[in-house]
């Protein structure tokens, strides 16, 4: 309440005060000098206005104003008021006064300030009673005349108290209340004051996507003040694009997103359109805000500008990709060359020399599988590896990849075993179809089966196929010396090799389980990994099923392959020793085949 | 003796694989870069060309397609070796009627001469 009302109203209540005060001195003396000027009318007039000017005050300005700057005046005026209406009833006949109902009126209004100043006008009226009956000679009717007014009068107490009580209810209740609603307020304000300093865009929308809130930032984000935003549709504020410019379709809508999945969903695809018509690309970040009974009941969104971010994540990617391909250039020659010495055809050489120069040829072998990985991952980072996908029967693809590993599992005798259908042993595979790019599935593949063997000393490789409806799943196992349990979780991270001495003999480059599970999540399959020291190790990774509508509808959409391809070489990694008559036979890398190879099931060929 | 055409821009690749295609008692002619690649190949006629698709001035694709319709070279058996390994170069290379296409990280020098050895073999 502001200051300036409460000092008008408090002065407007002492103005009162004072007039009823004056109002009944004068009847005082009046009565107390010529007892015979008062005469019924007037003092019905004064006892009127007092009466006027006391319910006026006690139900207006002692409600409004705070209790405790009035309290003062208010107990001047009801000390003036009770005595001129005591003298008005002492005036008008006593006991049988009208105006007595004033006076019951005046002990209702005592409710208001106390338990105390109830019973104090109460035992007044009671002494006065008793006094009456006294001084009108114990008269037997007289009493019997007046128990019902005493009664009224008791009523009229006990109503007071009720009056009190509830009156201080209310006033804890509102004091509560107050206190409340400052500190609610307080924290209104300082909420407001976070929201409007973020950094971030932050924009709330009610269930019906109208804007609630947009801030500061969002503000100058999207060129819109937040007057003319509020209650606007979202979509015309922030009009989303995707990144290939396409209107975002209200399936992809973030918004609904973040509803359907019940949490907090980020984009970092998005390109909004100012208000002015400028395109920034934004990261957008949607948390779903929902009702007691779990509706929808609006979301607050945090959005960015994220174009110079892009742009130099752009050009770190060109720069990595740039750069891997001009480092091979040199490794190539390095390779060759080493190729070349140790080729009995074209160079000679002791053996000592041939053992060295094997031993380069493995590490440059490394360091060109190391710009390869390198070149995978960014493209993985990307997000660029759900390119060109298809409908793969890869039951076929694991019977072309085992196939082909079959060569290195024999020079480390082991054995390699596809199953269909785990223990069952039913040789009718059935069609399991998935949605992958066959090359980078059979990367996964072929990097999985490699590993097994690289870590396997004897024993054997099991590839698994199994599947419900719903997912195909594919497991290899080997019977190599397990991993640790405090490594299981992170065997899937960027360059984390298990330390031990079996991989530090072992070569690899530490990419190729990221990357795999890179693949697998790009299409939306999921990869885990089972293991125990001693006891061997199986890396499951799952896809969905497609049905065969799905297949047929992917199949129809997919170009027709021409020309004559034939499946590139898949040299087994097998460093050092020379196999082959004409040389040694460098190490290479597994690799993707073309996909006609997968699709019709044709045999693997090897170029020899 | 087979006669190979090696066109490849890299001078160090460019004598690796001269050298070992020499190995393998092939006659082997080297260019640098398209233009002379077709020059070349009308003059000598060879049996297969080696040739990288990415080279200076003529792309190896744009060399195909040359190759591919003029006369004296239609039939020549062609590798093509490259560090694209997108698909759609693949398709592209195929296309243009391209005997076998070897991307450059996946095969090693071995796997090269092998896959000249299966296309000299395939002409017979």
């Amino acid at each position: 309440m502001p200051d300036q009302r409460s000092r008008n109203l408090t002065i407007l209540a002492r103005a009162q005060a004072v007039i009823s005060g004056l109002v009944a001195v004068a009847i005082f003396a009046i009565y107390g000098a010529q007892p015979s000027l008062l005469t019924q009318t007037s003092t019905s007039f004064a006892a009127a206005i007092l009466g006027v000017i006391g319910a006026v005050y006690f139900l207006t300005l002692h409600q409004i104003l705070s209790r405790t700057r009035l309290a003062m005046s208010t107990l001047i005026l009801s000390i003036i008021t009770s005595i001129n209406v005591i003298l008005v009833i002492a005036a008008t006949g006593g006991l049988d006064s009208p105006y007595y109902s004033l006076w019951l009126l005046a002990i209702v209004a005592a409710g208001t300030f106390g338990s105390v100043e109830t019973l104090g006008v109460l035992g007044l009226t009671i002494v006065y009673y008793a006094f009456s009956i006294i001084s009108e000679g114990m008269h037997a009717p007289y009493i019997r005349d007046h128990l019902v007014q005493l009664g009224i009068t008791l009523i009229a107490g006990a109503l007071a108290e009720w009056v009190h009580g509830r009156s201080r209810k209310a006033a804890t209740a509102s004091t509560r209340l107050e206190t409340l609603s400052g500190q609610l307020s307080a924290e209104q304000l300082k909420a407001e004051a976070v929201i409007q300093g973020i950094g971030e865009g932050v924009m709330v929308i009610d269930a019906n996507r109208k804007i609630q809130l947009l801030n500061k930032a969002a503000q100058e984000l999207c060129g819109w003040d937040e007057a003319s935003a509020l209650s606007l549709d979202y979509n015309l504020v922030l009009q989303l694009k995707t990144s290939e410019d396409q209107v975002v379709t209200p399936d992809k809508d973030p918004f609904d997103e973040a509803w359907k999945k019940d949490k907090s969903i980020m984009h970092d695809d998005l390109i909004m359109t100012t208000r002015a018509g400028r395109k920034i690309q934004i990261g957008l970040s949607v948390s779903p805000i929902f009702n007691a009974d779990h509706q929808p009941g609006g979301a607050i969104a945090l959005f960015r500008d994220i174009t110079k971010e892009k742009a130099v994540e752009r050009e770190k990617e060109e720069f990595v990709s740039t750069a891997s391909h001009e480092m091979r250039t040199p490794v190539a020659a390095i390779e060759g060359y080493l190729s070349l010495a140790m080729n009995p055809n074209v160079a000679t050489i002791d053996e000592r020399a041939q053992k060295y120069l094997g031993k380069a040829h493995e590490a440059i072998q490394h360091l060109g599988d190391l710009f390869r990985d390198l070149l995978s991952v960014t493209k993985a980072d990307a997000g660029n590896l759900s390119d060109h996908t298809e409908a793969v029967n890869i039951a076929a693809l694991l019977q072309g990849a085992t196939d082909d590993m079959q060569f290195v599992a024999q020079k480390k005798s082991l054995t390699l075993v596809y199953q269909i259908g785990g223990q069952s042993g039913k040789a009718i595979a059935p069609l399991y179809f998935v949605a992958a790019n066959p090359e980078r599935l059979r990367e996964v593949v072929m990097n999985l089966i490699d590993n097994a063997i690289k870590f396997t000393s004897e024993g054997g490789i099991k590839v698994v196929i199994e599947g419900d409806e719903k997912e195909v799943t594919v497991g290899v196992s080997d019977t190599g010396p397990g991993i640790a349990q405090e490594d299981l979780p992170h065997l899937f991270q960027k360059f984390y090799r298990v330390d031990s001495s079996a991989t530090r003999t072992i070569g690899g480059t530490g990419l190729g389980l990221y990357l795999s599970r890179k693949i697998i999540e790009a299409f939306s399959g999921r990869i885990w990994i089972d293991s125990k020291v001693g006891q061997g190790t199986t890396i499951r990774f799952s896809l969905p099923r497609l049905t065969e509508d799905d297949v047929a509808r992917m199949q129809a959409a997919a170009k027709p392959v021409t020309g004559t391809t034939q499946g590139t070489t898949n040299t087994p990694v097998e460093p050092s020793a020379p196999s082959q008559p004409d040389g040694p036979r460098p190490a290479a890398i597994p690799m993707p085949v073309p996909e006609d190879h997968l699709v019709s099931q044709s045999a693997q060929r090897r170029v020899q | 003796m087979a006669k190979i055409l090696l066109v490849e821009d890299d001078v160090n690749l460019r004598e690796i694989y001269s050298a070992r295609f020499s190995a393998e008692s092939y006659e082997v002619i080297t260019a640098s870069d398209g233009e002379e690649a077709l020059a070349t190949a009308v003059r000598e006629r060879p049996d297969l060309i080696v040739l990288d698709v990415m080279m200076p001035k003529i792309s190896g694709f744009d060399v195909l397609d040359i190759l591919r319709s003029t006369p004296e070279t239609k039939d020549t058996k062609v590798i093509m070796m490259t560090a694209l390994s997108q698909d759609t170069d693949r398709q592209r290379g195929e296309s243009l009627g391209v005997n076998k296409y070897l991307i450059k990280s996946q095969v090693t020098l071995e796997d090269v001469v092998n896959a000249v050895k299966e296309q000299l073999a395939a002409a017979k």
